[in-house]
């Protein structure tokens, strides 16, 4: 039954293992259609991210052009006070309106400001004449003013610097620069524009938020303008160590991002898309948009599904237990044999199982390995297969199974050599009694007759002691006589087929006091007894002559008198022989019923101590039970039982 | 019973051939008795008489327990015999079986009569027999 057991656990762990690969599987292929939504979302924001940007630096591209083509330019070059003023004008409603400038320019050919307007909490403040300054030596204005007609200028974006400190809080700004020139040709200064990149970080920020993406700007050598980690922006201008660019972080990826203008891939780390902006449709002046998804977060929201898998799982699990625990024990209690366990159903569970598991290890190991050949991962695939999931299989299943079927085999065959056995000794057993009982009684008359000859031949030679020593002789071997029969009668009970009928409890009971011819003393009354009572005759007729006949010849009493009598139960009748003799000691109760055993010397009493064991063997076996009460001085009352339904005989008599 | 009617004992046992004996002996039956050990010699017995050199037995006493041929193998054999069938076979046993006395009888035995222990008893059996065969033979 252990190994019964084993199986079941076995065949649980199997089942349990089947659906946790089912789950595994379910839930590899949420994760890799949510890796392929992941995917789409990134490409689509990363792009968006891009033409974001285009579309800031396009904007502010226009409002260079315009600015630069004010015809006010001239009447200023030409002293006009109201063109001036015009300008100063159109140059705060640019600032106002637009909210992007940090500082609206035109500074001269000579480098010195002619009008500034600068962005203050989003209100355009005018500088006053005396606080224009001169940018000749700066960058910007060297650049801007060395430009041709159509030619544009665009500082790196970077923190704006004043008085050689980086500008707290920070300020992000690209410095757009364009030469003005007067209707000769000749180049009279510049426009500059500092944007405040702030913007484009902004909008790639809503993005973000809207799509909970990370998309992240970097410049063409590696550091960011915007990323998710605050601290590591900015990292050309604030110099911290370690260098805070994306190539000392993923070296590789860089590379990749760096040869191709867009793309999308899967690596360890994770999930990378990117796409290179040109802001000003030149090759040489671009930035890279990355978006970078971990594969934690590209699993994340599967957390949701994968509870709801181990759950599931579990509460499968749990239900097969409950289930193959009933079917155990149905199966126990009918006392049938479980169906063969390598039936094809078993098999094909088997298979199954392994093509499952070897699948979900697979899905599982794929996404490390995808960048990697493909024989790695076939390899990988085989490699669990045998290592791990056929031993595993075999001790689970075949071991375990194998042992108990040989184990199965083993238990029948020795059961059935325990029952041969059996039959055989208990056919010896009952041929011996038999045979010895039988063979027994053949010398015993003889002894007896050749006694009885010798006494009845030599009457006169005979003393009057060896007269007696014959008789006792003879005594004696009608003693062993009874002893036999009585060992004859037992072994009948049992090894005969005893035919039943329906028998008149009366009539019996009386034909049996007849047989015993009870001495004048001894009163017998028969209460009412049933007519129809399913039994074997003979085997009921020796029954009442044991019970009543020990009632008169251990009776002992001169005014003895026996009551038969039956009272009805549900099922059974309760028979009663009662008498008024000695009574038998409480202690003797056990022993009254075991063959043999007689309470009182052989010589003081003929009996042959077989009788009670005979009706309790009777008894016992037609299904009912035997029992006395009795105590000394109080008489002796035998109780015994017959079924009434006959359905529910013992069919042995 | 006519008394110059051979009657065949078939028993194996000495002391029961001498119970028989003495039981005939008291009862004055003088009958001729011839004894046979056991169904084999019973038979060849039988053979001789059909040739006339053993006289026919006109009743035979069967013991069932006997070796080499059984009291119900011999019966078996005679009762199905034509020349024998006919001659009257009281089984004379120790045997209670319920299954000995059903096959005698199915055998068509004139009597099944259980020895008694007591040679006081055994005599009496013995006389019945002796008074029924005389009845029945007149």
């Amino acid at each position: 039954m252990r190994i019964v057991r084993i199986r079941n656990v076995a065949i649980i762990i199997t089942l349990a293992m089947l659906f946790c690969g089912l789950a595994a599987v379910f839930y590899l292929s949420e994760i890799s259609s949510k890796k392929a939504i992941r995917e789409i979302i990134e490409s689509e924001m990363v792009d968006l991210a891009s033409k974001s940007i285009v579309l800031n630096f396009d904007n502010v591209l226009i409002d260079l052009a315009i600015l630069a083509g004010q015809p006010d330019f001239d009447h200023i070059f030409a002293g006009d006070e109201d063109a001036y003023r015009n300008l100063t004008s159109l140059f705060k409603l640019y600032s106002r309106k637009k909210q992007i400038y940090d500082q609206i320019r035109y500074i001269d050919e000579k480098g010195d400001e002619v009008i500034r307007v600068d962005l203050e909490d989003g209100n355009p403040v005018v500088v006053n004449d005396e606080n224009l300054q001169s940018k000749a030596d700066r960058y910007y204005f060297t650049e801007s003013i060395g430009l041709d007609r159509g030619e544009i200028y665009v500082s790196p974006f970077d923190l704006n610097v004043e008085h050689n400190r980086i500008e707290i809080p920070f300020k992000p700004v690209i410095r757009f620069g364009i030469a003005i020139f007067d209707n000769n040709g000749g180049k009279r200064g510049v426009v500059m524009l500092n944007y405040l990149g702030e913007r484009i970080l902004s909008d790639l920020r809503k993005i973000n938020r809207k799509r909970q993406g990370n998309a992240t700007l970097l410049n063409r050598d590696g550091y960011w303008f915007l990323s998710d980690k605050p601290e590591n922006e900015w990292g050309f201008q604030l110099k911290g160590k370690p260098e805070k660019r994306f190539q000392s972080l993923y070296p590789g990826i860089w590379h990749m991002i760096m040869s191709e203008k867009s793309g999308q891939f899967t690596t360890i780390d994770g999930l990378f898309t990117f796409s290179t902006v040109y802001p000003l449709n030149d090759d040489y002046y671009f930035w890279k948009v990355v978006s970078h998804v971990s594969h934690e977060d590209l699993s994340s929201g599967g957390e949701g599904i994968l509870g709801k898998m181990v759950f599931l799982c579990l509460a499968l699990a749990l239900i097969l237990a409950i289930g193959s625990w009933f079917i155990d024990r149905a199966f126990r209690h009918t006392g049938s044999q479980l169906p063969d366990p390598i039936s094809p159903v078993n098999l094909f569970i088997i298979i199954s199982l392994v093509l499952v598991t070897a699948e979900a290890l697979v899905m599982l190991i794929m996404p490390f390995f995808e960048s990697q050949p493909k024989a790695i991962v076939a390899f990988l695939d085989i490699f669990f297969l045998l290592v791990m999931v056929v031993p595993a299989l075999y001790f689970l299943l075949f071991k375990p199974l194998s042992a108990h079927i040989a184990e199965r085999k083993l238990a029948e065959l020795r059961r059935e050599e325990v029952i041969g056995e059996l039959d055989k000794a208990n056919l010896e057993l009952k041929d011996f009694a038999y045979i010895v009982s039988h063979d027994l009684k053949a010398p015993l008359r003889a002894i007896n007759s050749l006694a009885g000859w010798i006494a009845e031949d030599n009457r006169e030679l005979l003393t009057e002691d060896g007269r007696e020593n014959l008789d006792l002789l003879m005594g004696r071997t009608r003693r062993m006589n009874n002893l036999i029969e009585g060992i004859l009668q037992f072994s009948r009970v049992g090894r005969d087929k005893a035919p039943k009928g329906y028998v008149d409890g009366s009539k019996t009971v009386k034909d049996v006091i007849d047989l015993l011819h009870p001495p004048e003393t001894v009163s017998i009354r028969i209460d009412k007894l049933p007519r129809k009572i399913w039994y074997n005759t003979a085997q009921l007729v020796m029954i009442f002559q044991n019970l009543i006949g020990n009632a008169i010849v251990h009776g002992g009493n001169p005014d003895l008198v026996i009551v038969v009598s039956c009272e009805e139960a549900s099922g059974f009748y309760r028979f009663s022989v009662k008498d008024n003799g000695p009574g038998i000691d409480r202690k003797h109760h056990e022993r009254i019923f075991r063959i043999f055993q007689s309470l009182k010397s052989r010589d003081e009493k003929e009996s042959t101590g077989i009788g009670l064991a005979l009706v309790k063997k009777i008894v016992d076996n037609n299904g009912g039970l035997v029992s006395v009460k009795s105590e000394p001085g109080a008489g002796s009352e035998f109780l015994f039982t017959i079924m009434k339904n006959k359905s529910k005989e013992s069919g042995v008599g | 019973m006519r008394r110059d009617m051979h009657i065949m004992l078939v028993e194996d046992d000495y002391v029961d051939v001498k119970t028989v004996q003495r039981a005939f002996r008291i009862n004055k039956i003088t009958n001729p008795l011839h004894v046979a050990g056991d169904g084999e010699q019973a038979l060849a017995y039988l053979e001789k008489t059909t040739s006339g050199v053993e006289p026919r037995p006109g009743l035979i006493l069967l013991d069932l327990n006997m070796p080499v041929m059984n009291g119900i193998e011999f019966l078996k054999v005679v009762k199905a015999d034509d020349r024998f069938k006919n001659i009257p076979i009281i089984v004379l046993t120790t045997s209670k079986e319920e299954s000995d006395r059903v096959e005698s009888f199915n055998f068509s035995v004139a009597g099944y009569i259980i020895k008694p222990v007591d040679f006081e008893n055994f005599k009496d059996a013995i006389k019945i027999i002796d008074l029924y065969w005389t009845l029945s033979q007149v």
